[in-house]
């Protein structure tokens, strides 16, 4: 409307200035074309007269004809000019009463004209016939002629300086209407500009502030849909709606979410399912979710439902379709959603028969449930208010708690036979323990029997026995030592990998060193072995089990003073690494060695050297196997360094009970 | 020359048990398990008591507990006998109130030493 008038307003202010240049034009027209050729002309017939004057005096005074051709020119020039003012001076532009005036004064002019060529062309004859002229009279006549003319010019003059004083008024007039037109049409611009500015920019701006609250998380902002032009209120109102979009989507996201956490939460598949179904139906708008499992032949082995108030139950007659559907829609990768279960399109279609039966059932969305290759089930969601689209977000949140689904449930099924896993392993540890124990319990009692009685007779309790009888005697005895050992390290061998018997204290290794190595001295003496402990800086205890540390450190000593020949030397040092912080316990002798093809076996159940096979040393080939699992058991770490007759170092290292701190210190220590 | 009670139920361990403390100049009676041995104690309570730990009916460690709490033998020395080496097998034998104790496959005269030592004991 406003723009409307300003553009009237406009276009009257051009048309004043196109008038008033169009005035100016007319009036300087006028003066060029009119009143400035009149004068021309005007002062042409003067000139031309003066010159016939002149040319008719010269013949009167020399009384001869001869400039009688430049009369006859002079007459030709003034009939020409005079011709040319008349047609000037009766130009339309000149008003009425000018072109009358002129006409008069033109007329009289003429007059005097004539006068005078009648008498110049009787004065002409007369000098021709050679009589006297009177000079008096021509100078009367041209005087008469002058002033006619002199009449005119001044007509024409004031009207010259009448048009010139009327074109320097209307310059200004121009100029001041232009301006005026200009400064109309700056108002109107400005009118416009700021009529655009509450219309357009400020909108705008309100707009472009509303993205800005939004991008910073502020959900709720909407533009103003009422203000402004009406394609800002629709760019608004577009704007709205596709933020609420957003937000949607975002809150049907955090709905996903949410019931992921909670089903990651849960322990049971039931528990799942009824968390999931009872979480998406609000958000979606539905009133009704049907969550159904199936197993691989199809069958439903799991049903949930939720429902809003008011609806009967879902029958639970969808297991001829849950299978097939969950298969087929598995498979294909793909969902069904269906605005209107009653529509002529899917009228037909087999796999939402259950759901097109139930009166409450409008629009349908059925999202499958599986894993790998394998479907599981079914999420159906239901509206009955009406037809309806389901929307890519809402779609989408089916989706993601289909996926939370089925990952919880092979969770849980992993779960399931993990517990049982471990419960049959640890049935079976259990079982290898207790037949352990209980074989060496049983070859106790015999043995025990056998060594006694063994003893009773090599003592003499049962009379003399030849000395060929006691070296039989002791043969067996031997042998019973050795049964007896090999049922020690078969107790010693299950006890340190059993994790479920071993009692866990903070173990001062360096103590347990210290009394290996004196439990031993009296053997290291029997065979002639120097046997030398240093201990050095203690990095603090080892967490493990004393007995079966005990028995590693008793293995590996018992070990150097066995296969060290008399004369040789055994070195036990105890210490700490101040690099890694852990517990090194070294033994090292200068004993017969192992050969180099068999140190990779030496930790091998019942393997032994081969310099020791041929029962120079009895040993069950246990020793290092204990040691071996013992450290291991320990988060340790066993090395075996030997030279073929040049002796062996054998190193356990352990980690200490706070290794951490211990290096820390160090760190802080200057 | 002391009486000492003898329960042990594998009849060839008693028998050479039996033999050896016999043979040490002791008087002694043998039963097999430790019902046995209960009502042998009670009929006349012995100087010294062997028991195995592990035994059909009454085990080794419940006769102990039992002679303990029985005035008339609460303060007899008890060795028990036991086919399971293990720390914790022991420290309970120990707790039951025993104050030996030999692990199986053992050395007679080990044994009658450790006899000889604790009624050396019993008597000063």
């Amino acid at each position: 409307m406003l723009v409307t008038a300003v553009c009237v307003f406009m276009l009257l202010a051009c048309g004043a200035t196109v008038y008033s240049l169009l005035a100016q034009s007319a009036t300087v027209t006028q003066l060029t074309t009119v009143i400035g050729p009149a004068r021309d002309a005007s002062a042409t017939v003067l000139q031309a007269m003066t010159d016939a004057d002149n040319a008719l005096a010269t013949a009167q005074a020399t009384r001869s004809a001869a400039p009688a051709e430049r009369l006859a020119a002079a007459r030709e020039r003034v009939g020409e000019a005079r011709r040319v003012a008349r047609d000037l001076l009766a130009h339309p532009s000149l008003g009425e009463r000018d072109r009358e005036a002129y006409r008069r004064l033109q007329d009289e002019r003429d007059r005097a004209l004539t006068a005078w060529w009648d008498y110049a062309d009787d004065a002409f004859a007369r000098v021709a016939a050679g009589l006297p002229v009177d000079a008096t009279t021509r100078e009367v006549l041209l005087d008469r002629f002058r002033a006619e003319h002199i009449a005119l010019t001044d007509k024409l003059v004031a009207n010259r300086d009448a048009l010139r004083t009327a074109t320097r008024e209307l310059v200004p007039d121009a100029t001041l209407v232009t301006l005026g037109a200009t400064g109309l049409v700056l108002v109107g611009v400005m009118l416009v500009a700021r009529r655009t500015a509450r219309s357009l920019t400020v909108p705008i701006a309100g707009l472009r502030s509303v993205v800005q609250r939004i991008e910073a998380g502020d959900l709720s902002a909407r533009a103003d849909a009422g203000a402004g032009a009406r394609e800002v209120r629709d760019l608004a109102a577009a704007f709205n709606t596709l933020a609420a979009d957003q937000a949607e989507t975002l809150r049907l996201h955090e709905v996903a979410l949410e019931v992921e956490l909670t089903v990651r939460a849960v322990s049971t598949v039931r528990e799942a399912i009824e968390a999931v179904c009872a979480s998406i139906g609000p958000p979606l708008a539905a009133d009704r979710v049907v969550i159904s499992l199936v197993d691989p032949s199809g069958e439903i082995v799991r049903s949930t439902q939720w429902h809003v108030e008011g609806l009967p139950d879902f029958p639970p007659d969808v297991s001829p379709y849950a299978g097939p559907v969950a298969e087929e829609l598995w498979r294909r990768s793909t969902y069904l959603a269906v605005a209107d279960v009653r529509a002529e399109g899917v009228k037909h279609d087999p796999r939402i028969a259950p759901f097109r039966r139930e009166a409450d059932t409008r629009g349908l969305l059925v999202v499958p449930i599986g894993l790998a290759e394998r479907p599981l089930g079914t999420i159906a969601v239901s509206d009955g208010t009406g037809p309806r689209a389901w929307r890519s977000a809402q779609i989408a949140l089916v989706h993601h708690v289909a996926a939370a689904l089925a990952h919880a449930i092979a969770e849980v099924d992993y779960r399931e036979h993990q517990a049982q896993h471990v419960a049959r392993l640890e049935r079976l540890d259990r079982q290898k323990d207790d037949f352990l124990s209980t074989v060496s319990h049983e070859l106790r009692t015999p043995l025990a029997s056998i060594s006694g009685y063994l003893e009773l007779l090599l003592d003499g309790d049962a009379g003399e026995v030849t000395p060929e009888q006691r070296h039989m005697l002791q043969v067996m005895e031997r042998n019973g030592v050795r049964l007896r050992a090999l049922v020690e390290d078969l107790l010693a061998m299950n006890r340190a990998e059993s994790s479920h018997v071993r009692a866990d204290t903070a173990v001062e290794l360096a103590g347990v060193v210290g009394a290996t190595v004196e439990e031993l001295r009296p053997l290291a003496e029997k065979n002639g072995v120097g046997l030398e402990l240093s201990l050095g800086t203690d990095p603090g205890p080892v967490l493990g089990d004393r007995e079966d540390l005990q028995r590693a450190v008793g293995n590996i000593v018992s070990n150097a003073v066995k296969f060290t020949p008399r004369g040789g030397q055994v070195r036990v040092s105890h210490t700490g690494d101040p690099a890694t912080g852990e517990v090194v316990v070294t033994c090292s002798d200068t004993g017969i060695g192992i050969p180099r093809a068999d140190l990779p076996h030496l930790t091998t159940q019942f393997f032994r050297a081969g310099n020791v096979a041929g029962d120079v040393v009895p040993g069950t080939g246990l020793g290092l196997a204990i040691v071996k699992a013992v450290v291991d058991a320990h988060g340790g770490q066993l090395t075996v360094d030997s030279t073929e007759g040049r002796g062996t170092v054998v190193t356990l290292r352990f980690p200490t009970l706070a290794p951490v701190t211990a290096r820390s210190s160090e760190v802080h220590t200057p | 020359m002391a009486r000492v009670l003898v329960a042990e139920d594998d009849p060839d361990l008693r028998g050479m048990i039996e033999f050896k403390l016999a043979s040490a100049g002791h008087e002694v009676t043998v039963v097999a398990d430790g019902d046995a041995a209960m009502t042998s104690a009670r009929a006349a309570p012995p100087d010294l008591a062997v028991l195995d730990v592990m035994m059909p009916g009454m085990s080794g460690i419940e006769v102990c507990e039992a002679l303990r709490a029985d005035p008339v033998t609460a303060a007899t020395p008890i060795i028990m006998l036991t086919a399971r080496a293990q720390s914790a097998d022991v420290s309970r034998g120990l707790a039951a109130g025993a104050d030996e104790y030999l692990v199986k496959p053992f050395s007679p005269r080990s044994l009658v030493e450790h006899v000889e030592k604790l009624l050396a004991a019993a008597a000063s």
